[in-house]
């Protein structure tokens, strides 16, 4: 199971986002504010975790012309899991301002 | 030294500029994401290859804006190689004609080979120009002296030749 560090919470946030798009890296990049030599190893990570799946674009490359990109979306398990990471974060941002847990 | 780092600037910035206009940095970054490919594990290497060549491709803006997402995900690689406990290896046969450099690559490694060896020249150039009195003082007095110019010489060409005598310092026991 992948350690839920500040990036990878970032690039789960991005994905969770737009939950069922497919997303390609440099747009979740964008999104989460990393580098694509953060985003691709945390990517590798949470899909070898089975909370990332990702295809290849269907395209016809020759009339696109462009290559076909990976596009990458979150599972079941991988939604379930942001939405815990997400919640935590959130709970932990409250705890930090003090007086606002006390109104 | 200030002319010698506005040159080096001047270079990089020509450089920069020749680079885009020649098409130079799109293959070097194509070059770059091969051999970045070539640390992971092979089940691994096709695939990232290909979504980093795209993914190049979509990168917006100036073409050394490619570069430096080759250099972003070469990093990555690395990260993503040590996790995956693989090692450089030499890719094998049936791998070499894939992986093998292509002309517009081998043009862009000799582009930028071109520019460090120009500002190696710079850089040379300031070592020789801007402190030949150190390096020689450093080399031929003894502690305690120290340099005193002799006499400006003006040459034809307007430039000034200040020559230098050594001079001991008194309480030195130097003869």
């Amino acid at each position: 199971m992948p350690r839920i560090t500040r990036e990878t919470e970032r690039v789960l946030a991005a994905l969770f986002r737009e939950l069922g798009d497919w997303r390609y890296g440099l747009e979740l990049a964008k999104e989460a504010g990393l580098r694509s030599g953060t985003l691709y190893p945390i990517l590798a990570r949470l899909e070898d975790a089975g909370w990332v799946e990702s295809e290849w674009e269907r395209i016809n490359e020759s009339a696109a012309g462009r290559r076909a990109r990976r596009y990458y979306r979150l599972t079941g398990e991988g939604e379930r899991v942001s939405r815990e990471a997400l919640k935590q974060t959130e709970a932990q941002l409250a705890s930090l301002r003090p007086g606002w847990g006390n109104a | 030294m200030i002319d010698v780092v506005v040159s080096a600037a001047v270079t990089v910035v020509l450089a920069w500029v020749l680079g885009e206009v020649l098409h130079v940095f799109e293959p070097l970054a194509a070059a770059l994401i091969r051999s970045a490919t070539q640390l992971l594990p092979s089940e691994k290497a096709a695939r990232y290859r290909a979504e980093w060549l795209a993914e190049m491709e979509a990168v917006t803006g100036p073409d050394i804006v490619k570069v430096r997402f080759a250099l972003s995900v070469t990093r990555g690689a690395g990260v993503m190689a040590y996790e995956a406990r693989s090692t450089f290896r030499v890719p094998r046969r049936r791998h070499r004609k894939a992986l093998a450099p292509q002309r517009e690559e081998l043009f862009a490694a000799g582009f930028v080979l071109f520019v460090i060896a120009m500002l190696l020249l710079l850089n040379e150039r300031a070592r020789r120009e801007g402190r030949p009195h150190v390096v020689f003082g450093s080399r031929a007095m003894g502690p305690g002296a120290k340099w005193q110019p002799d006499a400006v010489i003006e040459s034809p060409g307007g430039r000034s030749v200040i020559e230098f005598k050594t001079v001991a310092r008194p309480d030195s026991d130097r003869p």
